[in-house]
């Protein structure tokens, strides 16, 4: 269920007391209740902008995708799809040929068809609508050809060739033309001439006329228009408190999940609690007012599993998370390559994996996993935990120690940096504080920033910020890695928050995105995580494995490491034990 | 009271009194001491430990000796809570003092400096804070013309008795704990601004104890003879008024440094204006969520804060009321005995 593949994103928890209110009971006669606990508020429910791993779940209990994951299997399923798409390579084209379910509806009734899927490409390359993060991800797909036998079948035809298109292809969701541009204005317009970088577009009468019905916020909170093929639909969204979803009545896939498990829609009503404390969070869930905790801190986790394991399954497989400690090197002072690689030094990441993890999740010198073994770069050394290293790069980027701290010769401010995260996170408040104690013993002030996450995110996206600490999720199966790292994706339009960047590094974002061959690509991931060492955007302290408690109640849970870390919809009630 | 009584009464006093003196010394060593400006350290090998001989209190979830938190946190009790508390009682009594005596008629102004003064209120309100110094100096400036000049004499009498008891019923409708809330959440709770806040929302049961003492007082014969001798206010308030006044406001001190006190922990507790690495009790205590079972965190910072707060209460004065004495004054007047 994760369309996220090039999505790279913030997770983090809010501080604050919002309280889980006691609800039903979680399970029904019929479908059961599952109430699941958020540390934040997936923000917008709009499908085409989804800024974080919340917005993508929520997003995937409304709408479909052409092809959806199996998280412990680890690969692509058809979902919207009758099957994978077919593959064809022609000249310097790539044909990937699709045929959607021939049940698949609305919930009109009106069928879905590959004019649909057209419409979609379209909304996702229209300009003027917050759709950066999704136009990225279906960029090679240059024209939808409709075969005029049979309606619901279609060809996507593709820029160059790559082994991900056949995935990247089907992972954006599909929208109803009839919900969401009712007048047809998109209709006369084509594909081919959204796809151009041309600015005189958006200045076109239907467009513009589109834009502006599109971008009213009212309606991305209106369960009339959040509608899409998924089973379920939006119930209530109380801001930063609570979303509820439940179960269409008819559903178009309602008989199907016998044969075809990634149609399972079990539950008849999911509800997602935005708990942004923790410890309210454990309560809560104790309380037996949660039924799914996912990614729990490593101490409550201990705790729960030594006190309550005759009420909670306990899973913790590896997942594709890791918290990095970010710099921005648009800052003057940590322009400077070593000032940054000082930086890295002064993390013990040995004492933060224990001290956070409790002897899971593993180090790692980039942003790939040490598991996918045919792509991590493991010639390149972890970084050790050296104050004096740290000193002497400070040095060497033109500091001086004096009485009143690290200073330039030509800057009368010492060096003082401010570490931004999520307030309220136990695991970002330990690095924090040991960071400073590190920085401290060479002399270096830190002033330690918790921050709101909706204000966190702000200020990262305007690079108000000298450190951050951040959560980035990712999946095995794309390295296209110029969201998060690309220039272009400096500032709203992006999640390159360190706004780290050239012209080579762009140039080797390029490269890795459009290579076919598979040995070519894995040397230029090679390529690219030694500059990324080298440069210090960012220092990934340690990927995290998806601590998941959830309820005995419920069996079906699929745990996996791919975001969110289990198949709600496959949730079902477990046999009461005698 | 019976000698029993009174030993212990002397007893508690002197227990209180150490238990201050500790503070105080311990907020000495937290501000000038060997670990002045730097938080406890933080061993994460040592995460949530009970009390042992290495540390009587324990640790907290960060690894942190719970007993060096809290001897680091009493410096903020002395640089927040006792100045909020000293400032909300002269404000208290300031307003309470001006209302008693003047009440809503005796204070008069010229006409054209009260509409200076209002527009200048409603500008200082209206406007970006930055701007508030610009309205302030721009009124004072335009007063102080208005009274160098002999136009412009008609004079208006300032209803300074409504505006205190509005001002002090209206902080007193709005839970005070929800009003800070509010505040805090305006602007960054740094020291200053935090201080301001607390005195705000504190200074109204000081200023309507003040101004029901004072409205008693300024009918006394003594200071009806101070005002025909041509005593001026200022003088007859300060000399006269506030001195027999004094031995039932001085409670007014303790009680406003226990709620600042508490006020400045519940904020702590909740996280406003305060990063993990600076020591309060409150943060002390909030970090107990984090670790439910470790007993001894909660145990030792609701110890230091109940203890405290009840030493505050041992220190008020055994007096009911000023006008049961008789004070001699420098002036040579006698408050005598109703």
């Amino acid at each position: 269920m994760l369309r996220s593949a090039a999505i790279w994103g913030l997770l983090s928890g809010i501080f604050g007391l919002a309280a889980c209110s006691p609800s039903s009971s979680s399970q029904s006669a019929g479908a059961p209740t599952v109430r699941v606990c958020w540390p934040r508020d997936p923000e917008s429910l709009n499908p085409v902008t989804l800024p974080n791993a919340y917005a993508v779940q929520a997003n995937n209990l409304l709408y479909q995708s052409l092809l959806t994951v199996d998280g412990p299997a680890r690969r692509h399923v058809p979902w919207l799809a009758a099957t994978l798409p077919a593959v064809e390579r022609r000249d310097s084209l790539t044909y990937l040929r699709y045929r959607l379910h021939p049940r698949a509806t609305w919930d009109n009734g009106q069928p879905i068809l590959a004019q649909d899927v057209a419409f979609t490409l379209k909304v996702l390359n229209c300009p003027g609508l917050p759709n950066e993060g999704l136009r990225g991800l279906v960029s090679f797909i240059r024209d939808v050809q409709l075969d005029a036998a049979d309606p619901r079948r279609f060809t996507l035809v593709c820029r160059g060739y790559a082994p991900e298109y056949r995935d990247n292809s089907g992972e954006f969701p599909i929208l109803p033309e009839y919900l969401i541009d009712p007048q047809g204005r998109l209709r006369p317009v084509p594909l081919q001439l959204l796809t151009r970088a041309d600015s005189s577009v958006a200045r076109l009468a239907p467009i513009r006329a589109f834009q502006q019905e599109f971008n009213q916020p009212a309606r991305w909170r209106d369960p009339r228009t959040l509608r899409g093929s998924g089973p379920y639909q939006l119930a209530t969204w109380q801001v930063g408190q609570q979303l509820a979803f439940t179960r269409k009545p008819h559903w178009w896939a309602d008989n199907l999940a016998a044969t075809t498990p990634a149609l399972a829609a079990e539950p008849g009503r999911i509800e997602f609690h935005v708990i942004p404390n923790p410890a309210t969070a454990l309560l809560a869930l104790r309380r037996n007012e949660l039924d799914v905790y996912p990614h729990m801190p490593g101490p409550d986790f201990a705790r729960l599993q030594a006190t309550d394991s005759t009420r909670f399954r306990f899973y913790s497989p590896a997942s594709y998370r890791v918290v990095v400690l970010e710099m921005n090197v648009q800052q003057p002072r940590l322009r400077e390559t070593r000032t940054r690689q000082a930086l890295a030094h002064l993390i013990d990441y040995d004492q933060l994996l224990r001290a956070t993890q409790y002897g899971q999740g593993q180090r790692s010198t980039g942003l790939i996993s040490p598991r996918e073994k045919w792509a991590y770069h493991d010639s390149l050394p972890l970084r050790p935990y050296a104050p004096p290293r740290a000193a002497a790069l400070l040095r060497q980027a033109g500091w001086q120690q004096t009485a009143e701290g690290w200073r330039r010769p030509q800057q009368p401010q010492p060096l003082t940096l401010r570490l931004f995260y999520s307030a309220g996170d136990r695991t970002y408040e330990t690095i924090a504080l040991l960071f400073q104690q590190s920085a401290r013993q060479i002399g270096l002030p830190v002033t330690l920033h918790p921050t709101e996450a909706g204000q966190l995110s702000e200020l990262r996206r305007n690079g108000e910020f000298d450190l951050s600490l951040r959560t980035l999720y990712g999946n095995p199966f794309a390295y296209d890695l110029r969201p998060l790292l690309h220039t272009r994706s400096i500032g709203s339009g992006g999640a390159n928050r360190s706004r780290f960047g050239n012209a080579a590094s762009d140039q080797l974002l390029e490269t890795l995105a459009s290579t076919e061959d598979s040995v070519a690509k894995v040397r230029l991931l090679h390529r690219l995580q030694t500059l990324l060492y080298q440069e210090v955007p960012f220092t990934p302290l340690f990927f995290e494995p998806n601590r998941l408690a959830v309820s005995r109640s419920f069996e079906h849970v699929r745990p996996n490491g791919l975001e969110p870390g289990y198949d709600l919809p496959s949730f079902t009630p477990a046999p009461v034990q005698p | 009271m019976t000698p029993a009584r009174s030993r212990f009464r002397f007893s508690g006093r002197g227990l209180a009194g150490l238990w201050l003196l500790l503070l105080a010394v311990a907020a000495a060593w937290a501000a000038f001491g060997p670990a002045a400006g730097r938080p406890a350290l933080v061993d994460v090998g040592l995460l949530s430990q009970p009390p042992s001989r290495q540390h009587w209190l324990g640790t907290d979830p960060f690894g942190r000796d719970v007993l060096t938190d809290l001897m680091l946190g009493t410096r903020r009790l002395f640089i927040i809570s006792l100045p909020a508390a000293l400032l909300a009682s002269a404000l208290g009594l300031l307003l309470g003092a001006a209302a008693g005596y003047w009440g809503n008629t005796g204070l008069r102004v010229r006409r054209s400096a009260a509409a200076v003064l209002l527009a200048g209120l409603i500008g200082l309100l209206a406007s970006a804070p930055a701007a508030a110094g610009w309205w302030l100096l721009g009124a004072a400036l335009a007063t102080a013309a208005i009274y160098s000049r002999a136009a412009f004499a008609a004079t208006v009498a300032v209803p300074l008795d409504w505006l205190v008891l509005s001002a002090a019923a209206w902080l007193g409708a709005v839970p005070r704990l929800v009003l800070v809330l509010a505040l805090t959440a305006l602007h960054p709770p740094a020291g200053g601004w935090l201080l301001g806040v607390l005195v705000f929302t504190c200074w109204p049961s000081t200023a309507r104890l003040t101004r029901t003492l004072v409205q008693q007082l300024r009918r006394r014969s003594y200071v009806e003879a101070g005002r025909v001798a041509g005593y001026s206010a200022a003088r007859l308030l300060w000399a006269h008024i506030i001195p027999n006044a004094w031995p039932s406001l001085r409670s007014t001190l303790p009680l406003n440094l226990s709620i600042c006190l508490g006020l400045q922990t519940t904020l702590a507790f909740l996280g406003v204006g305060l990063t993990p690495d600076q020591a309060d009790w409150g943060l002390t205590l909030a970090n107990a969520r984090l670790e439910p079972a470790a007993w001894w965190l909660i145990t030792s910072s609701l110890l230091a804060l109940t203890l405290t707060i009840t030493a505050i209460y041992q220190l008020l004065p055994t007096q009911a009321s000023p006008l049961q004495t008789s004070t001699s004054l420098a002036s040579g007047m006698h408050v005598t005995k109703s």
